[in-house]
């Protein structure tokens, strides 16, 4: 699996920088 | 300046964000995509909690290839659990960069006191996209003239 094949499968998924960070936090947090 | 300015912690934020994102996060982490020289630190926690956020907002399949393909490109490093991570790793690592969106970790303050236990840079991965030299840093670690790029950072 290269980066390009990772990358083009992530482009279904629309997220952000903040979103993740609070995912981040949450699960940091459990 | 030694080797340990070729060795970069990338939070878990940024990780996720190099994947999911793009942006900023995929300009940094395609410096040490592009450059063998340039050493990933990762730790066992670090490409966890990146992962389960992956999972969390795409899907389970796509972060466990994604933990597979970053777990090629970095240097794995242990810690003890409950460390944050990315300092733990550049800690153990010897990692002078670390890049993180987390903004506890990004101010003066914090910088300051970071210094006094790692000998490491909190920087957002913009700062690090923009400040990254590679000649300059390739002729500081030994390497003599820069040939360039010697990876694809897409492969």
């Amino acid at each position: 699996m290269s980066w390009a094949d990772l990358f083009e499968r992530a482009e279904a998924y629309e997220t952000s920088v903040v979103e993740i960070r609070e995912r981040l936090r949450e699960h940091r947090d459990d | 300046m030694t080797e340990r300015a070729a060795r970069v912690v990338a939070d878990a934020d940024v990780l996720a964000a190099d994947l999911l994102v793009g942006g900023a996060a995929r300009e940094a982490l395609d410096h040490v995509r592009a450059h063998s020289w340039v050493t990933l630190v990762t730790s066992d926690p670090l490409l966890a909690d990146a992962e389960a956020v992956v999972a969390d907002l795409a899907d389970p399949a796509l972060a466990r290839d994604w933990r597979e393909k970053v777990a090629e490109l970095g240097e794995r490093v242990a810690h003890p659990p409950g460390d944050q991570p990315a300092l733990a790793c550049a800690l153990h690592g010897e990692a002078a960069h670390v890049l993180s969106f987390d903004e506890s970790l990004l101010t003066a303050g914090a910088g300051a006191a970071i210094r006094t236990r790692v000998e490491t840079s909190v920087k957002r991965p913009d700062a690090f996209a923009t400040l990254f030299d590679p000649a300059s840093l390739y002729e500081a670690v030994g390497g003599g003239s820069y040939p360039g790029p010697d990876r694809d950072p897409r492969a």
